[in-house]
């Protein structure tokens, strides 16, 4: 199993998609690879930092829910008005 | 208003497999009630997908907002074959995709800035961490990005993501690598910067 393929399953691993064979092969190469391990921790970095990042996006309360269905059901109001005339 | 017929269909449909079903069709009578129990759920998610895309809150809030009307206009042809939040997600992606190819890139972050940021523990240091990685996500191809933050930030399965990319699953899994890696490399440059400031 070369460095390539091996950083592909770091990546499925992620999502918990690599058989049993897959993971033997992949943690005998990551025992002889530092690169491969390196790159492991980055990996996990990535990730671990990607949710912090979502939990603390600046995104304000709002209600754009509540402004849409405004905007539709007068958007409806008028073509119902129009098409009963 | 809606009849007794609509509320008992709304009722019978949250407690089903597809509780979305009975919202739609009270909605499609004029009920505000179940238009707000329909969206409401997915408010946070598209903002913050918008977000992640388009890398302004403002400009989220305004490509979440037009989902919804879009989604609202286009309810009576939704058929359910795929869930209603890929639905809406894809709504939002085609929105941010087309917003973002006619409007000029966001501003890159102002180098003067960072030399207010204090060290990288500090909340200042901790912002200037996450602006950065907002850049690092920025510089992935669109379609690239928006897969990786429906996986990471939505906990979106690959197949709900291939649904709302139009991918199959392979494809899902490659693009996922492809990101994770260029922004393995982006850190590995901000580590070696890091070490020569």
């Amino acid at each position: 199993m070369n460095c390539e393929r091996v950083e592909q399953l770091l990546s499925e691993h992620l999502e918990g998609f690599v058989s049993e064979r897959e993971a033997g092969a992949m943690a005998a190469h990551l025992g002889r690879c530092p690169a491969c391990r390196r790159r492991q921790e980055e990996f996990t970095t990535i990730r671990s930092s990607l949710r912090t990042l979502a939990q603390q996006l600046p995104l304000p309360e709002s209600d754009i829910d509540r402004r849409a269905i405004d905007c539709w059901l007068a958007e409806r109001a008028v073509s119902n008005a129009g098409w009963r005339r | 208003m809606v009849g007794a017929g609509e509320q008992r269909a709304v009722s019978d449909g949250e407690s089903g497999p597809a509780p979305e079903r009975g919202l739609i069709r009270a909605g499609l009578v004029g009920d505000r009630g179940a238009l707000e129990r329909l969206l409401a759920p997915h408010k946070h998610s598209l903002v913050a997908v918008c977000y992640g895309v388009l890398g302004s809150a403002e400009d989220a809030e305004d490509a979440a907002q037009e989902t919804f009307l879009r989604a609202l206009r286009a309810l009576p042809s939704f058929r359910g074959d795929s869930a209603f939040r890929s639905w809406l997600i894809r709504i939002a992606l085609n929105i941010c995709f087309s917003w973002k190819s006619a409007r000029h890139p966001t501003e890159p972050w102002e180098e003067e800035q960072s030399a207010a940021a204090a060290g990288a523990g500090s909340p200042e240091g901790i912002a200037l961490g996450h602006l950065r990685l907002m850049e690092a996500l920025n510089s992935l191809p669109p379609h690239r990005r928006a897969a990786l933050l429906l996986k990471e930030w939505e906990g979106c399965s690959l197949g709900e993501i291939g649904d709302v990319m139009g991918w199959n699953v392979t494809r899902v899994k490659n693009e996922l690598y492809r990101a994770r890696r260029s922004l393995a490399e982006w850190q590995r440059r901000e580590t070696a910067e890091g070490e020569n400031r």
